[in-house]
């Protein structure tokens, strides 16, 4: 892991240009925390390495037939300048939060860690494949840092990163003002939205489809824009944030889970949840052996409560009489009575 | 001072596996300040939706890390249309439309199908957006030998007259040799990298060779006749060297499906 040392040289880095030293190598990593999960972002999306002109010593702009997408690190005078490219359902996330001074950091892989210290200079700016460590940029980098959790695709773009132990982002990279990790029982529907995308690492089209609603919709769910969803949503929102939120209690890596092919028609748990089948995705979620079991307390009468019960607003009521539950709507999910509400939809 | 490399061209052929990893076409304009208006695109959208179907919108932020902390160093947007078989892309940007054949994973078939693409794509685009001039153009094929070998024996693949020190006793020990070149050539410049190198996906052990010919030239004729002879030239050459870079056995190799 790169140690202290290793991240101090290259937060240097416009010292040891003495030159303008332009792009540096491709194959870069960047990693943000947003929420409690990590996006990483490869430069290479297609998976293969093409050297950036410019990869070489050089003086004066990149130039050539470059990937306008491609993602460059340029050494200029008054510091380094970093550009990206994302699709935009991953720009979005990742870009106000990369201004927010939200970067964990930016790692550059190399398959080989000695490429740096053999070459020296020729090899920190003039390396035919990356620099291997760590530039700590914007949020301070703890001298133990450690690389936060990988999206497992883009481990093939980053083999020395592969195997490096992860833990939760927000364990020593979370700033203060960031979202804590449960919502109370008076949560908005800001924060219920925003939890559930943080957990699960859908993007808003795709929560979107969860509930039927357009993109636009949920994206305004989660900035508070819009605050009242009809009933059945509302509902919805609160049986996914009690379900993912149990599953991330249990350590699961939910983002991943979601996507993986079950046993139920060999579709994703967010397959089923798109049709509106969220009683398979609570099998699922019931039957996956987890490391720890679910947490549990006990409720003031001595009773055990599950972890959803620290959403009272959305958790079962115990007086609920479960034989007069009207039959499942034709999305399969469940209608519950209630109070009108003026929906803003 | 001479042009060069004086390599004499060669008849086509299309290889069965190729070790092409990566094919890009390129030509860059005056910024275009509406392209990156969303609601500018429709007609030329629907004028290539035929060809390019599916389409996504990315963002492109610069980010300036300085004394004074981050700072937003430019933002724009990009627009990827691609083919429904999701083996080519065109990439719009304010400034430039790129062609890239989808590989590795797919496979590329000929350089006449990106021509005929690029032809009918730079149509739509010169009457949708009337660029004022090209002030780039770049033809690009990256191929990749991938194979473990001890650096001297990299001659039974490779053109010797490449291999320099590789080919000689100081090849004991080499992990990584690489060399860039650029030859100045009458109508641009060709770029040409090559060397051992681990590369790709699976980080795999080869021979680099890194073709890219681009003139910076800056010329009013936007038409769709000078861009694509001009990628015709490049391409002839690219093709000339690229065969005279490797050994016949490689090239027996490149024509074995089942090897």
């Amino acid at each position: 892991m790169p140690t202290a040392e290793a991240i101090e040289q290259y937060l240097d880095v416009p010292s040891h240009a003495g030159a303008r030293a332009e792009n540096v190598a491709p194959r870069k990593l960047l990693m943000t925390s947003v929420g409690g999960s990590t996006i990483v972002r490869s430069s290479n999306p297609k998976g293969y390495l093409i050297p950036d002109v410019g990869s070489f010593v050089s003086p004066g702009a990149p130039d050539g037939t470059v990937r306008p997408d491609a993602t460059s690190i340029v050494i200029a005078e008054t510091g380094i300048v970093i550009r990206i490219s994302a699709p935009e359902e991953i720009a979005e996330q990742i870009f106000p939060a990369l201004l927010r001074n939200g970067l964990g950091f930016v790692a550059m892989t190399h398959p080989s860690r000695d490429h740096i210290t053999s070459l020296g200079l020729a090899g920190l700016y003039g390396s035919y494949g990356a620099l291997g460590g760590v530039i700590g940029v914007g949020a301070p980098v703890a001298p133990a840092a450690e690389v936060s959790g990988l999206i497992v695709e883009l481990l093939e773009d980053a083999p020395t990163l592969a195997g490096v132990r992860t833990f939760e982002v927000d364990r020593g990279l979370e700033s203060p003002t960031s979202a804590p990790r449960t919502i109370g029982a008076d949560a908005s529907i800001a924060e219920i939205a925003t939890r559930i995308a943080e957990i699960t690492g859908l993007n808003d089209g795709e929560l979107a489809r969860v509930f039927k609603v357009a993109r636009e919709t949920f994206q305004r769910w989660r900035t508070g824009e819009l605050t009242n969803p009809n009933v059945a949503n509302r509902r919805r929102l609160g049986l996914l944030l009690r379900m993912v939120d149990d599953l991330a209690g249990r350590e699961v890596r939910v983002d991943q889970w979601l996507r993986n092919v079950s046993d139920i028609e060999s579709l994703t748990p967010y397959d089923l949840l798109e049709r509106g089948r969220l009683d398979d995705v609570e099998y699922l979620a019931a039957h996956l052996p987890t490391g720890s079991p679910p947490r549990s307390a006990t409720a003031l009468d001595g009773s055990p409560v599950t972890r959803a019960d620290a959403h009272p607003a959305f958790a079962p009521r115990r007086d609920e009489p479960l034989a007069d539950l009207p039959p499942a709507d034709e999305e399969g999910w469940e209608e519950v009575e209630a109070e009108a509400i003026d929906d803003d939809e | 001072m001479p042009y060069g490399p004086n390599i004499p061209a060669v008849d086509r052929e299309v290889f069965a596996k190729p070790p092409l990893k990566a094919m890009l076409g390129q030509v860059r304009f005056p910024a275009i300040l509406k392209i990156a208006d969303l609601g500018s695109l429709g007609g030329f959208q629907d004028a290539i939706r035929e060809d390019w179907p599916q389409f996504a919108q990315e963002q492109q932020l610069g980010i300036l890390v300085g004394p004074q902390g981050l700072q937003e160093a430019g933002a724009t947007r990009a627009f990827r249309f691609t083919a429904a078989d999701g083996m080519w892309s065109a990439l719009l940007t304010p400034d430039a439309l790129t062609l890239e054949a989808g590989l590795p994973a797919g496979r590329y078939t000929s350089y006449e199908e990106f021509s005929d693409r690029f032809n009918r794509v730079w149509a739509a685009f010169l009457e949708h957006f009337r660029p004022a001039a090209v002030v780039q153009q770049g033809l690009r094929y990256v191929d990749h030998i991938e194979r473990e070998l001890p650096p001297a024996e990299w001659a039974t693949l490779v053109n010797p007259e490449l291999l320099g020190p590789l080919a000689t006793s100081l090849s004991d020990g080499v992990v990584q040799a690489i060399s860039d070149l650029r030859f100045q050539r009458e109508d641009g410049v060709l770029a040409f990298k090559h060397g051992l190198v681990p590369a790709g996906p699976e980080n795999k052990f080869g021979y680099l060779l890194d073709f890219d010919y681009f003139t910076q030239e800056q010329t009013e004729d936007t038409s769709t006749e000078v861009i694509m002879t001009r990628f015709d030239r490049y391409h002839e050459v690219i093709y000339a060297f690229f065969r005279w870079c490797v050994t016949d056995q490689a090239l027996k190799e490149f024509r074995d499906a089942n090897g």
